[in-house]
């Protein structure tokens, strides 16, 4: 089915199988990897992206259903060759590890502080319970989103 | 996943006609939380998805003639931050916020959770213990009401005919001396699937603190949310004091007891739900209880 979509800002016409995800929309067809599959079944959020200003597990929304809507990715973050503020401090705060959970962290962060620009440890734990991530143990990343709230 | 066709109304006349094609093995992509997962897996093989994501009348929450209506399309996102819902279904607003994680909620609709109709669904509870109907239509564009708790038969199995669809879940709108709460336990604090919910919608006397009625729909106790016939008679009449807390968690004790005798989660839930009785009773009644001398 023909559909067209605005990722990262861009306006992509596309020819899409029914069948296809939009984590697979993203990582096949238009060639960004920077959203990650991890369990497939929107559980760990590996794949989140923004979709309509709101988050979502791009391995649970089908092709049909992005016609005429606006995604940003994780690359979408990046201006100008510049990281976002929530990168830098995610990278300063030691809160990468392997980095496959980091895209949808780093998203779900972003949306938060979108809304809450100065949120609680509660909060920011709320915000992000639908990312899961083996390495950290979680506390550098919350570390990393305060201080990247407490920055602006 | 095998590979299917999906048409995507815009409006009702393009509902009807994509309904009036539809076949047993068609099937209706709302949110698609759970139906994705489905087709990932293999256990549906739809000849036709009918995608409704793009049906803007049914993304609404409004009230209408003294009912709240909400919409096919309204995720849980929608409804935990609606000043319509947080007035009138506390419960509902209680179960929205519990519902996965924030990306399945911005996601995931209400109607789509009642049609899916998992044992363990939190959407259920709350519109049994409105006492909710779900309006539902064919494609001929004939309306009926069905009573959530009647329209589930058992697990992933509703009365609904393969030509039928949910526009609109509907309940009566809150009058002052009623109050609702929803809890639910899981293994996790959040992003779990329920072991055990409860959804109570209480009418209360304020002048004299006493209980004029009291709906509790469970929720993962059985195949279908039901209200506890036991509750009700237990709890109506009683006056609001601390011995309440000891009546209700024995109401629900009692109702898991009989309603799942036999199952071997039974010994657990039993002694579960007096928790989540207590979570009720203080949520429900904590600014108002009469102290005991």
């Amino acid at each position: 089915m023909k559909i067209t979509t605005t990722i990262n800002n861009k306006i992509y016409e596309l020819d899409l199988q029914n069948n296809l995800r939009l984590l697979d929309v993203l990582r096949d067809v238009i060639g960004l990897t920077g959203t990650k599959e991890s369990c497939g079944e929107g559980e760990c959020g590996a794949c989140t992206v923004i979709l309509n200003g709101k988050t979502a597990n791009s391995c649970l929304v089908l092709a049909s259903q992005i016609d005429g809507q606006e995604i940003i990715t994780i690359e979408g973050l990046k201006e100008n060759g510049e990281y976002d503020l929530l990168q830098t401090k995610f990278i300063e705060n030691g809160a990468v590890q392997c980095g496959f959970c980091t895209p949808g962290m780093i998203l779900s962060s972003k949306v938060l502080l979108m809304k809450n620009s100065n949120p609680s440890e509660d909060e920011i734990q709320r915000a992000l319970e639908g990312n899961l991530c083996r390495c950290t143990g979680y506390a550098k990343i919350i570390a990393a989103v305060k201080s990247a709230a407490t920055s602006n | 996943m095998k590979c299917f066709d999906t048409i995507c109304p815009t409006n009702i006349e393009e509902l009807k006609f994509a309904l009036s094609g539809a076949t047993e093995k068609t099937k209706i992509l709302s949110g698609g939380t759970d139906l994705v997962i489905s087709l990932r897996e293999n256990k549906l093989k739809p000849d036709v998805l009918i995608d409704i994501s793009k049906m803007t009348s049914f993304k609404k929450i409004c009230t209408e003639n003294g009912y709240v209506y909400i919409g096919a399309g309204v995720t849980f996102s929608d409804i935990e931050e609606n000043s319509i819902i947080l007035e009138n279904a506390m419960c509902l607003a209680e179960a929205a916020m519990k519902v996965g994680s924030p990306q399945i909620r911005n996601r995931a609709t209400l109607a789509g959770n009642l049609a899916n109709a998992s044992a363990a669904a939190d959407g259920i509870p709350p519109l049994v213990s409105l006492n909710a109907v779900a309006v539902i239509m064919n494609h001929e564009g004939e309306y009926r009401e069905a009573n959530v708790s009647d329209l589930i038969i058992k697990p992933g199995k509703t009365k609904m005919s393969y030509k039928e669809i949910i526009t609109a879940l509907k309940f009566k709108q809150k009058t002052p001396e009623q109050k609702s709460a929803f809890v639910k336990m899981g293994s996790r604090k959040s992003v779990t699937i329920s072991k055990l919910s409860a959804s109570a919608v209480v009418e209360i006397d304020y002048d004299n603190k006493i209980i004029k009625d009291i709906n509790i729909a469970m929720g993962s106790v059985g195949e279908k949310s039901f209200i506890s016939q036991i509750a009700t008679a237990s709890i109506k009449g009683k006056r609001i004091d601390s011995s309440l807390n000891v009546i209700m968690q024995q109401s629900l004790r009692d109702t898991v007891e009989e309603s799942i005798r036999g199952r071997s989660s039974m010994p657990y839930k039993r002694e579960a739900a007096r928790g989540i009785a207590e979570d009720l009773y203080y949520k429900l009644f904590n600014n108002i209880c009469i102290q005991n001398d």
